[in-house]
């Protein structure tokens, strides 16, 4: 999600700037974005290919077999331009004018310039295939299938190697001939392991090379290889169905791990998301004791910001996704300022007035958001950056959406409680937190300090609306099926306490995972719930207690 | 009797005359000019069922000053109390033709489970209607109370409990119908339940209830118990110095509202004709509340008036400006927080004091 | 529960207590000698309530045979000639002592002020006594047999121990009257309290405490709306109403006008002899004019005790309040 950098930014910035805490909190989400995407732009390679004279004229050449020199020097080219050009040769779709010695691309949308790798004016231009003869076709499958194995990036040839071993009709003498070429042991080992597999499905290989084979995926386990091991393991030879047992036995624990370290993975992931809700909430609620019922349409909104600019800028989801967090901080932000200076600031010292003050308010947001965009969910669109999956040891991938949130969650709660522990304005906070009448008496201008921290949690609620977009539903009721969540998480942390929600979020994101597959994902949620209830009614003021004047809340 | 003080007297006179006149109207036949519908009967027994809720809402809230965002969740429960009676009423009339209830010969169960046992007789549903709301609100309160979680903490669990019993209740192996909860109810008692007489008992029935809630909650009000809720709502530890023994008094009183609750929830299903897991939502609960807060809290009439104005808007306006509605209703929830904290009540109350007041300064200059 | 003089030993009836209450208590910490807290007592005949019976005390200088008896008397025994006997009790919160080893002896019938700075541990004092906290050593008794740190403040209040807080808290939205009402002696169970009705007595009694506070004229008048010093006067009416065998009175005259003063002052004089009083006071003149006996709270513990006059004579106690904090 690209929160890091800009969280980073952030977080720097308070240390070193003389800004206002006001500005502070407004514009660094917006310097970090900024400053990411500049990086972005930097990181895109730019596509250009710059023929060589030799290959050009081989490809210009009236006779097919010139075509020869061509291919054997774009297959020793490892860039995704020589790639893309043996496709193109391969499917027909290179175009070439002799005049002007130029070659094209043709795609689905027109004709790619080689030299720019950009669409082209063609229009006046001669254009012919480049063609090739059937043997060069076969090379170039060949030449294609090894380039990525052959390919010099270690990273490339390690994930091509390993799509290989899932395949049935792998051509073991490529495999071999791969192996010996190949230094790195990663590699190696999925070579490895593609020798054993075939050793333990090859009906006619030696008893010794499939004790091999086994003592091979006890050292390195293949869950392709599972129905393989389960045949060895009823297989006639004691010694190969004990060998195959034990593996099977290591395979299992493996398989364990991997299970828990996934369990605390997705628990982070829901622990950042019900962290991210509750900290905006925890803000307004901790310092102005204030029930902010509103607080899920806030997070609503954050999450139609992104809905919003993407629209705006449809070519680009991703850049429109990193600007809607500080346009949502804004957005969100400002909703709640207006309702602090239109209703809540009527109501204080009236705490369960407040609440159902809000409630209609989150009834009119939702209300306002069916009528005036729609009352259907709306698209968001999930950027490339943050669909990936994230490969950790042999047979395990996390999804780096989920990395993100957990990141992004850090991120704004570091720089939240930053806000709240080391600026002006967070001293000012903490101070009428503390005693209201004194702050007051000691000229913080109390009233405003509400404004803003109201400001402040309905901003960072809009930021979670951000990620949010990202893994449900943007629809009218998004806020309402968070409202209950984040209560539970404030009050369980302890209301007042920015640790106590971080930690009580990620107790209960974690809590909830590790129930959901003994119980079922309602049942969970339900459990939860109830503990939490329990929880409160043992110790009301929640796992971080808050000392002074707010307690007595 | 002390209780019956000049707003009780009105409030029955008024109650009682409705009653009537709807009842007798709906006995008439179709068409003629005094008669009134199916449709509005219905209607009508459900604002009545409605308005008990809310005054067991303003019961506690109100008088004691403890906000439930949860008593929808009673209200639910008393609600299916009943409904498993209803249920079991349809017998082998329903779709798959078994003495079972159709949704649980579709997910398979060959026999009821335990708790739906003895529910095809009136009068153990009706205990259970009073018993199963009253037993949850025991529970919660006595472990809620007894820790003293107050003020929103406690309007906050509230909302988490009945939030999480409509995850409960959307289970299909809750035994409780899931999703669709329970429908296509035929007969109470062998009597058709869409016959035009089981509509007026119905409606008398919920009228009674209504009448006798609003009694026994004026009981409590005009006797040293209701002074003893005041004194809670006020000043909780001053309370107990005063010996009360706070955390006993909160419990029966909110089990009993409870139970009020539960005896509108029972009464509302057959009217309804539909109970599910929606009852539960959170929302629901705090639409009660809103009702009370309208017609004014700690006036126990406040509270049914409230609760026949936003229902009789709603059914207006959702039939009428179905995008209206709810902008309607959350202003309403901030223009009566935020300028009518007393309610429409309060503000008839002041009304007609500043009248007296000024006939009467007319009178003496 | 009618009044029922403690059970003492004979010696303890109230002809013959003053002499024992009229003199100073000695401080029964172990660590501090008492010759030192006996500074400020210049009553000829100091018969002194002994040290804690568990210690091997340092036995007073000036010992009489009797007080060396006393001393060997199990604290059971002790104990039966008190109202309120409080021992030893330790309060801490998150480090800070807020009772540091307070021993307190009231006999039934008496006025008590306690004076001392802000942080003393007065309110602290008062909340060990009506159950409110739970001291982490220490003990208290209420008229021998009912031990003050195993019974909530409920019980402890349906026992007749009624305190008056530091901020007036009334029930605002009632009528002073109901006030009243509620603050009743009556049993106070949810049921019983659903058929409570006002009998002829109760009626004759609550007016009766209705003139003794003043408010007769004001007592349809919600409570929110009497005046700080009527709130005060109320209050101090609901504990009467509860009819109490130990008043505890946090601050009755603060915020008061001098005349309001005065008012408090005779009301206060008057239940003298009929009730137990127990009164921390801020107010000087005020302690002054009503004192008998006063108790000087120091960092948690008791600095002296005594008469007026020879506590405010007392180096330690005029250190105390002018700040020099060498104890």
């Amino acid at each position: 999600m690209g929160r890091r950098m800009e969280c980073k930014g952030g977080m720097n910035s308070p240390m070193t700037g003389g800004l206002t805490p006001w500005a502070l909190t407004c514009s660094a989400p917006l310097l970090c974005a900024l400053f990411f995407l500049f990086a972005l732009a930097m990181a895109q390679p730019a596509l250009a290919y710059d023929l060589p004279e030799e290959v050009s004229e081989s490809l210009l050449s009236q006779r097919i077999n010139d075509r020869q020199k061509a291919i054997d020097a774009l297959a020793q080219d490892y860039s995704d331009e020589a790639k893309a050009m043996l496709e193109a040769l391969l499917g027909g779709n290179l175009y070439a004018d002799r005049a002007s010695k130029t070659f094209y691309i043709k795609d689905a949308t027109g004709y790619l310039s080689v030299a720019t790798f950009e669409p082209a004016q063609t229009e006046g231009l001669n254009l012919r295939t480049v063609g090739v003869n059937n043997r060069q076709r076969q090379q170039l499958v060949g030449v294609l299938n090894a380039r990525s194995l052959r390919h010099p990036d270690r990273a490339v040839r390690f994930a091509a190697s390993r799509a290989l071993i899932p395949a049935a009709d792998v051509d073991m003498g490529l495999v071999r001939e791969l192996r010996e070429e190949e230094s790195d042991p990663g590699v190696l080992s999925n070579y490895d392991r593609i020798v054993a597999m075939d050793a333990l499905w090859d009906p006619g290989s030696t008893k010794e090379a499939k004790l091999q084979a086994l003592k091979v995926f006890g050292a390195a386990f293949t869950p392709e290889a599972q129905e393989l091991i389960n045949r060895a393991a009823e297989s006639d030879d004691p010694e190969i169905a004990a060998a195959a047992e034990a593996v099977k036995g290591g395979m299992a624990a493996t398989a364990s791990h991997l299970q828990l370290f996934e369990t605390i993975f997705f628990g982070l992931s829901l622990g950042s998301v019900l962290v991210l809700i509750g900290l905006g909430l925890a803000i307004t609620f901790g310092v102005m004791g204030v029930i902010n019922m509103a607080h899920g349409e806030m997070v609503m909104l954050g999450a139609y910001c992104v809905w919003f600019l993407q629209q705006w800028m449809p070519g680009s989801p991703g850049l429109a996704l990193l600007l809607a967090v500080p346009f949502s901080f804004v957005v969100a932000g400002g909703v709640g300022g207006l309702i602090e200076l239109g209703v809540i600031r009527h109501l204080y010292n009236r705490p369960l007035e407040t609440l159902l003050a809000t409630f209609g308010i989150s009834l009119i947001l939702q209300q306002a958001v069916r009528t005036f965009i729609a009352s259907n969910n709306r698209p968001v669109v999930v950027p490339t950056f943050l669909s990936g999956q994230l490969s950790i040891g042999e047979n395990f991938g996390i999804t780096t959406g989920r990395l993100w949130i957990i990141a992004f969650c850090l991120a704004v709660f570091f720089l939240t409680h930053l806000v709240t522990s080391r600026t002006r304005m967070g001293l000012e906070v903490r101070a009428v937190t503390q005693n209201r009448e004194i702050a007051k008496a000691l000229g913080v201008n109390s009233s405003w300090v509400d404004t803003r921290t109201f400001i402040l949690g309905s901003g960072v609620a809009g930021m979670a609306g951000v990620a949010l977009s990202q893994l449900t539903n943007v629809g009218p009721n998004l806020g309402q099926q968070y409202i209950v969540d984040s209560f539970m998480v404030v009050v369980f942390g302890g209301v007042g306490n920015l640790w106590g929600t971080l930690l009580g979020g990620l107790i209960l994101g974690m809590a909830n995972k590790f129930l959901e597959p003994v119980s079922g994902a309602i049942l969970a949620k339900i459990l939860i719930l109830f503990g939490i209830i329990l929880f409160i009614q043992r110790h009301p003021s929640g796992l971080f207690p808050q000392k002074g004047r707010a307690a007595a809340l | 009797m002390r209780a019956l003080d000049r707003p009780t007297k009105a409030f029955l006179g008024i109650a009682f005359a409705f009653t009537l006149l709807v009842a007798c109207g709906s006995l008439l036949p179709e068409g003629s000019a005094f008669g009134v519908s199916r449709y509005t009967l219905t209607v009508l027994g459900k604002y009545l069922c409605l308005a008990a809720l809310a005054l067991s809402i303003d019961l506690v809230w109100g008088y004691m000053g403890i906000l439930s965002l949860g008593h929808g969740a009673f209200f639910a429960l008393g609600g299916y109390a009943f409904g498993m009676y209803l249920m079991r009423q349809i017998g082998a009339k329903g779709v798959y033709v078994s003495e079972l209830p159709d949704f649980m010969v579709f997910i398979g169960w060959d026999r009821l489970p335990w708790y739906w046992l003895g529910t095809d007789m009136l009068w153990y549903s009706l205990i259970l209607v009073f018993l199963a709301p009253g037993a949850l609100a025991f529970l919660f309160g006595w472990t809620a109370f007894r820790s003293r979680v107050s003020g929103v903490y406690f309007s906050i669990i509230t909302q988490a409990m009945t939030y999480a019993l409509m995850l409960a209740f959307l289970l299909n192996n809750m035994g409780f119908g899931g999703n669709n909860g329970f429908t296509d109810f035929k007969t109470i008692l062998g009597f058709d339940i869409q016959s035009q007489g089981m509509g007026t008992t119905l409606f008398v029935l919920s009228a009674l209830c209504l009448i006798g809630c609003y009694l026994v909650c004026r009981m409590i009000c005009a006797s040293r118990l209701g002074l003893v809720l005041v004194a809670i709502r006020d000043n909780e530890s001053r309370a107990r110095f005063a010996g009360y023994r706070v955390e006993r008094v909160k419990l029966a009183i909110f089990t009993l509202s409870a139970m009020m609750a539960g005896l509108a929830g029972a009464l509302y299903v057959p009217q309804a004709g539909i109970i599910n897991p929606s009852s539960f939502m959170p929302l629901f609960s705090i639409e009660m509340v809103i009702c009370v807060a309208l017609g004014g809290r700690g006036r126990l009439y406040g509270a049914v008036v409230g609760a026949f104005l936003v229902n009789a808007l709603r059914t207006y306006l959702t039939a009428q400006f179905p995008n209206a509605w709810l902008f309607v209703f959350g202003a309403l929830f901030v223009v009566v927080t935020v300028f009518l904290p007393r309610g429409v009540s309060g503000l008839a109350e002041d009304l007609v004091g500043w009248v007296s007041r000024r006939r009467n300064g007319e009178a003496t200059t | 529960m009618a009044k029922q003089p403690p059970e003492g030993p004979p010696g303890d009836s109230p002809e013959t207590v003053p002499d024992a209450a009229s003199d100073f208590l000695p401080d029964t910490k172990e660590g501090k000698p008492p010759d030192e807290a006996a500074t400020g007592g210049e009553e000829p005949t100091p018969v002194a309530p002994p040290a804690a019976a568990t210690v091997e005390a340092p036995k007073p200088k000036s010992t009489v045979n009797l007080e060396l008896l006393l001393n060997w008397v199990p604290k059971y025994k002790r104990r039966k000639q008190y109202i309120l006997f409080v021992e030893d009790v330790s309060v801490s919160f998150d480090g800070f002592k807020a009772l540091d080893g307070l021993t307190l002896y009231l006999t039934e019938g008496e006025l008590r002020c306690v004076i001392g700075p802000n942080g003393a541990g007065k309110t602290t004092m008062m909340d060990v006594i009506t159950g409110q906290t739970r001291p982490d050593s220490g003990e208290a008794w209420f008229m021998d047999r009912i031990n003050l740190l195993e019974r909530d403040e409920v019980f402890i209040a349906q026992q007749g121990i009624c305190r008056k807080f530091q901020k007036p808290s009334v029930f605002e939205s009632l009528t002073a009257a109901q006030n009243l009402v509620l603050a009743l002696k009556a049993e106070k169970s949810v049921f019983s309290t659903f058929r409570a009705r006002i009998g002829k007595e109760d009626r004759d009694f609550l007016d009766e405490v209705m003139g003794q506070i003043g408010l007769r004229e004001d007592a349809g008048k919600l409570a929110g709306n009497l005046s700080h010093g009527q709130k005060q006067w109320l209050e101090i009416g609901m504990l009467l109403a509860q009819r109490p065998r130990l008043l505890l009175l946090d601050e009755p005259v603060a915020g008061m006008t001098p005349q309001e003063i005065d008012h408090t002052k005779e009301l206060l004089l008057g239940l003298e002899g009929n009730h137990t009083i127990l009164v921390v006071e801020h107010d000087m003149e005020f302690v002054r004019s009503i004192a008998r006996q006063v108790t000087v709270l120091h960092q948690g513990r008791v600095l002296a005790e005594g008469g007026m006059a020879e506590v405010s004579a007392n180096r330690e106690v005029v250190e105390a309040y002018l700040g020099g904090s060498d104890a």
